[in-house]
């Protein structure tokens, strides 16, 4: 039976859509929780530290425990459609991850940059917002592209609960042939389209970083 | 996008929430799951929300499945479902279906009970088993249907009766009777199974793809749904015995003042011969 | 839902049936050990091979890399499961469809993805040591092979080890793509455990037995990383402070 139909085809590309627009939205929450984590993480000291410890924790908590099993859990204790859940999770356990790369970032700028800027009579905040940032998130920008490839690739894990992102929405047609072939050419066609938007994302990256060497 | 602002502010709150009170106390603060009240009545929730939320089958044809080239739900329980959202808010079936008064989300045995639990579904009714356990949990109605387990495997196994399947590995989904329903009949055939004859998947379709790709040799679920997957490869194993009786419930919260609305409808449906009605429908006699 | 994890009744159940987590958990082991090894040598050769003046050599390892790092890992763990029996059937004219027990394609299947990235770690190692390294080698009678295990290699230890052992954690966490598969591992056996009762303290207990094996991994991580950073200053003063000896 032939499982490349017009119908099906369109079924699998809505899974990528989703798969997508998922990614995307988790990874711009992930990046404003990320930078609130590597902030109290960095800079609250003395009797601010208690949220120090708080942050550490969260930190380590998501980077020890596997995705699957947030994701799960998130599905299972908070209402809301699908798309809702996953870029919920997906932004609780990414933002984790963001902070450590945001806080090795603010660790690469020179201290010097922080007490110009305090002679300069910027307070904390605007400092922060107008000179300290941009400038850590010039210098992560590799490592953030690259976690927006982790994203898109671990999106494929909301399969486990029925999200219909694109390996889902692949499966589910899977489930309609049993000929060898055919599922060979449909894998073919998964991982193809997997690779090529995966594989941009990192040939940008590359191009930025030869012409910020460049320069 | 399919986030609408307040989703937006939403994802953020509760991600904000959970930096802030801990990783556990924050799944709990999603902020839409405050404030409604609806612990004291259900009914009255759902009639100011103006939809009745269901989890249905999206893959089991004839009871509930998405149609991928019309993107609508199908089938018997979908308008069952209409039924009972007819008798929430007090109008007719058609009504109910043409407005729409019903917000289908496609559930698996794994996720059907933790979704009525968190309060994401007000009923489900997808092929629900009622068994002793589950009414500890959740509240069902009196039985709609009732359907059998069968083993579906490929003709070229030369499998031809149950007590073949002993050594076999068996697919049976995660959260579902099955497992205990084929135990009990291979043991009247007097081979015994151990948990190590089956395995769980999340979903149909990997249970089915893990058939066709011979990685297991059995493929045991309700007849209801093995119907979705059976093609000219594939057959039932001995269809003429008839074990694991299932008999399908709508569930609801337990304790709620829906359950007895759900029940008396279903009552009503029985009494009057619309679900026999239906049955011949969905060609599911 | 969250009121039931407080529920005594459900954790007494939960802690009653602790034994399929434990086996889950014993699986998992199993899985991260031989993943591992597989990832370490597979991720050494290709490192070594993007490194040489081989051009083929350097291309197999690029492509393997790329398609690697740039496809989801459960989409080839299903490629491997839904397709791999059928296909070994088809190369080795098999009777029936070769089954791949779930230990091996866990193993194969965290071992083939972590081992791209570790070929990638290998190789920034590599680039990190001094040209002149080989070449002093080669003058001095080594052969290449030779001057890679005992002279370049060694040399890498020092910035490798961190992003190895972040490697080693994150092929802890990708197990669970065995879930999946139904591949009796921790996460599995957890999902399950959630599934057939209904009670989220499954998921917890995982989440704890997951921790205990990440987290000593995380610590070494960061100990690592310090030790990294501090190394060039203990060795301008030798004698003084001896160096300490190689855990890893």
């Amino acid at each position: 039976m032939e499982i490349f139909t017009p119908a099906n085809v369109s079924f699998i590309m809505q899974g990528f859509l989703k798969t997508i627009e998922i990614s995307i939205l988790a990874i711009i929450f992930s990046v404003i929780l990320g930078t609130v984590l590597a902030l109290v993480k960095q800079y609250c000291t003395g009797k601010l530290s208690i949220f120090k410890w708080l942050v550490s924790a969260y930190i380590e908590l998501f980077r020890c425990t596997p995705n699957l099993l947030w994701i799960l859990f998130i599905y299972f204790t908070v209402k809301g459609n699908d798309i809702f859940i996953s870029v919920l999770a997906f932004t609780i356990f990414t933002s984790a991850v963001m902070a450590e790369i945001i806080r090795g970032g603010l660790n690469s700028i020179p201290k010097s940059q922080f007490e110009a800027a305090q002679s300069q009579g910027f307070g904390f905040f605007a400092s922060m917002r107008l000179i300290i940032l941009p400038q850590t998130f010039k210098t992560i920008i590799p490592a953030l592209f690259s976690q927006c490839t982790t994203v898109i690739k671990d999106s494929s894990y909301l399969a486990g609960i029925n999200v219909a992102e694109f390996m889902f929405s692949a499966k589910v047609v899977m489930g309609y042939t049993s000929d060898l072939s055919q599922v060979l050419l449909l894998y073919g066609f998964v991982f193809a389209l997997y690779f090529v938007l995966n594989f941009g994302i990192s040939l940008i990256v590359r191009a930025y970083q030869r012409r910020v060497v460049a320069a | 996008m399919s986030l609408s602002r307040r989703q937006f502010v939403q994802v953020f709150g509760a991600a904000a929430a959970v930096l802030g009170t801990g990783a556990l106390a924050g799944c709990n603060s999603d902020p839409a799951a405050s404030g409604s009240g609806d612990a004291s009545s259900k009914v009255e929730a759902i009639k100011s929300r103006g939809k009745l939320n269901c989890g249905v089958k999206a893959d089991v044809l004839g009871y509930g499945y998405l149609n991928t080239e019309t993107g609508e739900y199908e089938g018997l329980e979908i308008d069952l479902c209409y039924q009972i959202a007819a008798a929430v808010f007090g109008v007719s079936y058609e009504e109910a279906k043409e407005q729409g008064l019903c917000e289908f989300t496609t559930v698996t045995p794994k996720t059907r009970g933790p979704l009525i639990d968190n309060d994401s579904l007000d009923i489900v009714c997808a092929t629900y088993t009622i068994t002793d356990e589950r009414l500890e949990d959740w509240d069902f109605s009196d039985p709609y249907r009732v359907d059998h387990v069968g083993v579906m495997i490929m003709k070229s196994s030369g499998m031809e009766k149950l007590a073949d399947l002993d050594g076999k590995l068996i697919g049976v989904s995660q959260g579902s009777t099955t497992k205990d329903a084929v135990t009990a009949a291979v043991a009247e055939e007097g081979v015994e199974l151990t948990d190590g004859n089956f395995n769980e998947y999340p979903d149909y379709p990997s249970i089915n793809s893990a058939l066709e790709s011979g990685n297991i040799d059995a493929f045991a679920m309700d007849r209801s749904t093995l119907n979705t997957y059976m093609n000219d490869q594939k057959e039932l194993l001995e269809p003429e015995v008839e074990f694991g009786e299932q008999e399908y419930g709508i569930a609801t919260k337990k304790g709620s003042d829906l359950s007895e609305v759900v029940n008396d409808k279903v009552n009503e449906l029985l009494d009057n011969g619309w679900l026999e009605e239906e049955a011949t429908t969905w060609n599911l006699l | 839902m969250l009121e039931g994890l407080f529920d005594p009744r459900r954790w007494e159940i939960t802690l009653s049936s602790m034994e399929g987590f434990w086996e889950g958990f014993a699986f998992t082991l199993q899985v991260v050990i031989a993943g591992l090894a597989l990832s370490l040598v597979l991720g050494t050769v290709l490192g070594v091979f993007s490194t040489t003046r081989s051009r083929i050599l350097r291309g197999i390892s690029r492509v393997y890399v790329e398609f690697f790092q740039n496809t989801p890992l459960p989409v080839q763990v299903f490629f491997y499961y839904m397709a791999g029996p059928r296909v070994l059937q088809a190369i080795l004219g098999a009777p029936s469809p070769v089954r791949l027990s779930s230990f091996a394609i866990g193993a194969l299947g965290v071992g083939l993805y972590h081992a791209a990235y570790i070929s990638e770690v290998i190789r920034t190692g590599i680039e990190a040591v001094p040209r002149g390294q080989m070449e002093a080698a080669l003058s001095q009678g080594f052969t290449r092979v030779q001057a890679y295990i005992y002279i370049i290699l060694p040399q890498t230890f020092k910035v490798i080890l961190p992003p190895l052992c972040n490697q080693a954690l994150n092929l802890v966490k990708n197990t669970s793509v065995l879930a999946l598969i139904a591949g009796g591992d921790l996460m599995y056996n957890a999902d399950n455990f959630v599934s057939t009762y209904g009670y989220l303290q499954g998921y917890i207990m995982a989440c704890v037995l997951y921790f205990i094996i990440c987290f000593p991994l995380a610590l070494l991580v960061q100990w690592l990383e310090k030790r990294s950073k501090k190394r060039p200053r203990a060795k301008t003063i030798p004698g003084i402070a001896p160096e300490p000896a190689k855990e890893a």
